[in-house]
């Protein structure tokens, strides 16, 4: 074997705001502008890291982005040139490199923030472009807690610049960043992007970090970074606890470790990097050599492809009436459910397709890719044949996917393989071609061994590559499926790779088919496939899985069958909860009864069209329920009960509705939107079901909403009726601007307004036609827009 | 950023549900219960807190070694017999907003309880912070005055941006504001607390100190928001 060059370790520098603190740097000052106006200073504290033994600076710029230099007088580039040229300056002739330090924005990015990820793109490229041109030799985007936001970043840097990139983040000690990303999730996300280096900087002490680094060492072939504050700050002042002598005897655990950069954060000074160098000083640091695990992630949670993995197969048009309906009407609110009731029910891995006739594709998966990562940590496998749709939620995916699907066509491999490789996703290869589906194991397995050839080719290692033998439909083929299941233990044994397949395919036509899915399921999972892609609420298939788990040894001690049918046995009996009687449908809904509105819906049907228990029997009961509010007999939480009880009510409805094929109930479309810049959006989505349960559709456009999303979206889809909330008085202004834009649109709507600042005169003063204090309100207005005669 | 043990009044979930005294059923109790339980299980509760000394200039009233002017009549007077203020910043942490979130998707009602408990938590916290301080204070002999914060009279929201700087938030509690002044994650405060040698009267803030004070509903019904209708 061929031995690689070895390498000792590179020293980084220490902290650049400690230093300048102590030379009187006041709280709140920019110590970017310092550059200007105390530019010795800042090459002085450069020349003594360097005299300290450093090898790579970081430049003054922590801070130096758009935002955070607002009103200071100074533009980006500016700062950046500046901050750069003194580095430089300082290492003249020393040998040592500039790094372009890149701190994070100082906003969040959505969901749980306002910037766009677009927004955070730009402003980082305005960054790096500008480094690059003053001539920093790499760039370190350091003290990163969001994963998203280093997405940005280091696809900036990528797509804009030639730089080499580092990228260090910030964990608790519990591993976590603030924003719940583990290390873990940032090793396989940053090596499938393809960074330089990555690693770990401030926040804790060198003892502290230290177990993290070993959870990075374990997950990445990367050179790592370690750059550690000087112990634990005090909490009286800003002192930190350990001295430099110490500082250098923690770090030389880190070179045991195979660290290839070390320097120091928050409380290190030149005194501290001395040490370092002297303690650490021309030690090797070995290359990663143990085969890294296939894994697929979102920030909050790594999943690790060393035992049976479940795909969720539900989100997905295909045979799925209401899911299409859903994906036409943007029904997000239903999507998510689904996405939610999967991850509950215990999947590891959701697949998400977007494609139907009438769907823009590229506009929609990213579009659902944010929305659904908005609220489920499950990692996501992106379905879809068209390489717009599938680069653009790959674009704006937080975390790594799988990208569903290749296949042994060279020009499918040839468009997607490029951007699972830009975007450091998984890849599942379908063994087929243009020729279509081979009927002998061998043909597939031959196709597979093309499909990993082609994907390493294109830079992507083995273990992201994925085969999907292929189920087909045993009652049509019926020789297929041991054709499948031999398919997969080659590929399994042959080449190493996971395997996946969609089980539930096996079963079409046939009666009882859960029983049929199940049992190729047993004999799949026993030929080694360990990504199946079934329906996980189906508990029958859900139950096969955990009990394979327990004969093969993947679930240790039985641990998690023991607890899965712990809590199923130990259910409390449902009957025992329910109230001793439940007359009729409407009492079911106002006493907001959901099992109960399912079960007396059904039963009213039986003798009732759909229109008619709705207009019979539905609003009358949530006519009734909404009085009782506004009298304060009842309040919030019962009012939303029974709008919980009243949509399973509809649910039933709806379903009974697409099954006849009957055109969907609507009484006109209504948009509902938390403005731009305001991200409470709970006020918003209480109307949004209360609204949806008198029968009007919904598009809810979420919070934080540009004003051009509302008025682009009633100007296509033709929508009388436009809802906007706003809870803070800073965002008022933002309401009225989305107001104006939509009288100025010419779009003839209604628009209502409403949050806890607003008032029935402010309403008015910025062009809002109503003003409603609570859902009942945003009821009554709806029913006047829409004609009480419709109602 | 020391921890500190939360808690949820269950009073006060019920007020904010707009419950002012009416009795609640059994099933909302339950639903509180909860929705408390799992508040309190996904909180990372942290805080900051520092002091630093006011200088009062001709142009009004500064933290002292700072560029950060108070700006307005109100904050002036709750400070008018102090030297010295702590800046504190608390948040629930991140995990309490995806919470959140997710909860709506399913289940709308659990979401509004959570949401109530999440803010009776908040503020459950910040007064466990201030009684910590205010022993600290009292011990060297000096009293604190109670909370005010960004947006409370005429002290505008617009300062939350460089509250949060001069405390350095985002990267020691991981608190961040929104380019629309909004404290991110939402379940999170920003007050000041007045330092002064003499006893502090203990009234209450009155209404016209409040940002909500020309839209409070409890206003418009004619009632404050300690009282049980």
């Amino acid at each position: 074997m061929e031995k690689k060059p070895e390498r000792t370790i590179t020293f980084l520098d220490g902290a650049m705001g400690t230093m300048l603190q102590k030379q009187g740097l006041q709280t709140g000052e920019k110590p970017e502008l310092l550059c200007f106006t105390h530019e010795d200073l800042i090459e002085q504290i450069h020349r003594q890291y360097l005299a300290a033994g450093s090898q790579i600076i970081y430049t003054n710029t922590f801070g130096a982005n758009a935002r955070k230099l607002e009103g200071s007088g100074y533009g980006v580039s500016q700062v950046v040139c500046k901050a750069v040229q003194i580095a430089r300056r300082a290492c003249a002739g020393t040998g040592a490199r500039v790094a372009l330090d890149v701190g994070p924005i100082g906003e969040l990015l959505e969901p749980v923030g306002t910037l766009t990820f677009d927004e955070a793109y730009s402003l980082f490229e305005e960054i790096v472009t500008a480094g690059e041109r003053a001539g920093a030799d790499l760039v370190v985007f350091e003290t990163m807690a969001d994963l998203y936001e280093v997405k940005a970043a280091v696809l900036a840097a990528k797509e804009r610049t030639k730089l080499p990139i580092f990228v260090t983040m910030t964990f608790e000690e519990n591993g976590r960043t603030f924003t719940g990303c583990c290390v873990e999730s940032m090793a396989c996300t940053l090596e499938g992007l393809g960074v330089d280096a990555v690693g770990i900087n401030c926040s804790l002490g060198p003892k502290e970090i230290f177990p993290l680094a070993q959870r990075l060492r374990c997950n990445t072939s990367l050179p790592m970074i370690i750059k550690a504050n000087a112990g634990m700050p005090s909490p009286e002042d800003a002192s930190y606890d350990i001295s430099p002598r110490e500082f250098a005897e923690y770090m030389r655990e880190y070179g045991k470790l195979g660290v290839a950069f070390l320097g120091g954060c928050c409380g290190t000074t030149p005194e501290y990097i001395a040490e370092l160098v002297r303690a650490l000083s021309g030690v090797v640091c070995e290359a990663h050599t143990a085969p890294l695990c296939s894994m697929v992630c979102t920030p909050s949670c790594a999943v690790a492809i060393n035992e049976v993995r479940v795909i969720g197969e539900r989100l997905n048009p295909t045979g799925r009436k209401q899911m299409q309906q859903a994906l036409l009407n943007q029904n997000y609110p239903y999507i998510l459910n689904l996405a939610l009731k999967q991850a509950e029910a215990g999947a590891d891995i959701l697949d998400l397709n977007v494609g139907f006739p009438g769907v823009d594709e590229a506009a929609l998966m990213p579009e659902l890719v944010k929305r659904i990562q908005s609220v489920v940590t499950t990692p996501l496998q992106l379905d879809s044949s068209n390489p717009e749709a599938l680069e653009a939620g790959l674009r704006v995916y937080n975390g790594k996917a799988i990208v569903n699907s290749v296949n042994g066509e060279q020009k499918v491999l040839d468009t997607i393989l490029p951007l699972v490789k830009k975007y450091g996703a998984a890849v599942i290869g379908l063994t087929l071609d243009q020729s279509g589906i081979p009927q002998t194991a061998e043909e597939r397995f031959q196709i597979a061994e093309r499909i990993l050839h082609e994907a390493r080719r294109y830079g992507i290692p083995s273990r992201d590559v994925l085969i999907d033998c292929l189920t087909l439909t045993v009652s049509a083929q019926q020789d297929q499926a041991r054709e499948t299941l031999k398919a997969v233990r080659m590929v399994r044994e042959r080449l190493g790779l996971h395997t996946v397949l969609g089980v539930s395919n096996i079963s079409f036509g046939l009666p009882n088919r859960e029983l049929i899915t199940g049992s190729f399921l047993t004999q799949a999972l026993e030929e080694g496939l360990d990504l199946p892609i079934i329906n996980p609420n189906q508990s029958a298939v859900m139950d096969a899985i955990a009990a394979f788990k327990v004969l093969h040894g993947e679930d240790q001690n039985s641990v998690r069958y023991i607890e899965r049918f712990a809590q199923i046995s130990g259910k409390p009996d449902r009957t025992q909860e329910k109230p001793a009687h439940v007359v009729d449908l409407p009492e079911a809904i106002e006493k907001g009864l959901r099992e109960e509105a399912r079960v007396l819906t059904r039963a009213c049907l039986k003798d009732r069209d759909e229109l008619a228990v709705i207009q019979e029997l539905l609003i009358p009961a949530l006519d009734r329920v909404g009085d009782r509010y506004e009298k304060n007999e009842i309040f919030l939480p019962q009012l939303m009960n029974a709008a919980a009880a009243a949509c399973e009510a509809f649910d039933v409805i709806k379903q009974r509705i697409s099954a006849k094929g009957m055109p969907e109930i609507s009484k006109g479309k209504i948009i509902m939107a938390t403005v731009w810049g305001d991200i409470h959006d709970i006020g918003k989505n209480i109307v949004r079901t209360v609204l949806e349960n008198y029968g009007y559709q919904v598009i809810d456009l979420g919070k934080n909403v540009p004003p051009l999303t509302v008025v682009e979206t009633a100007q296509r889809e033709q929508v009388p009726l436009v809802g906007l909330s706003a809870l803070m008085t800073t965002t008022l202004e933002s309401m009225r601007q989305t107001i104006e834009a939509l009288r100025n649109s010419g779009h003839n709507c209604k628009i209502m307004v409403g949050g806890a600042v607003l008032t029935p005169e402010y309403a008015q003063k910025i062009g809002a036609d109503y003003y409603a204090k609570d859902a009942k309100q945003a009821v009554d207005i709806a029913k006047l827009v829409f004609g009480q005669e419709n109602a | 950023m020391e921890k500190t043990e939360l808690a949820i009044d269950r009073m006060e979930v019920l007020r904010y549900l707009g419950y002012r005294g009416h009795p609640a059923s059994g099933d909302v109790m339950v639903e509180i219960e909860r929705a408390a339980r799992e508040i309190l299980q996904k909180a990372t509760p942290r805080y900051i807190c520092r002091t630093f000394d006011l200088e009062r200039k001709a142009e009004g009233l500064w933290l002292a070694g700072t560029q950060f002017q108070l700006e307005g009549s109100a904050i002036a007077e709750h400070l008018a017999s102090c030297d010295q203020c702590v800046l504190l910043a608390a948040t629930l942490g991140y995990e309490i907003e995806v919470l959140l979130s997710r909860t709506q998707v399913a289940h709308m009602t659990r979401a509004i309880v959570m949401d109530c408990c999440a803010s009776s938590a908040i503020e459950f916290f910040c007064d466990r912070i201030e009684t910590l301080e205010r022993k600290r204070q009292e011990d060297k002999g000096h009293y604190l005055t109670g909370r005010f914060s960004p947006g409370y009279g005429d002290f505008p929201l617009s300062v939350q941006r460089k509250f949060c700087d001069i405390l350095d938030t985002q990267r020691k509690i991981g608190l961040y504001v929104s380019q629309s002044g909004l404290l991110i994650p939402r379940k999170s405060v920003t007050a000041i607390l007045g330092i002064s040698g003499c006893r502090q009267s203990g009234k209450k803030r009155g209404c016209a100190a409040c940002s909500r004070a020309a839209t409070c509903q409890y206003r418009k019904d004619g009632i404050h928001c300690g009282e049980e209708a």
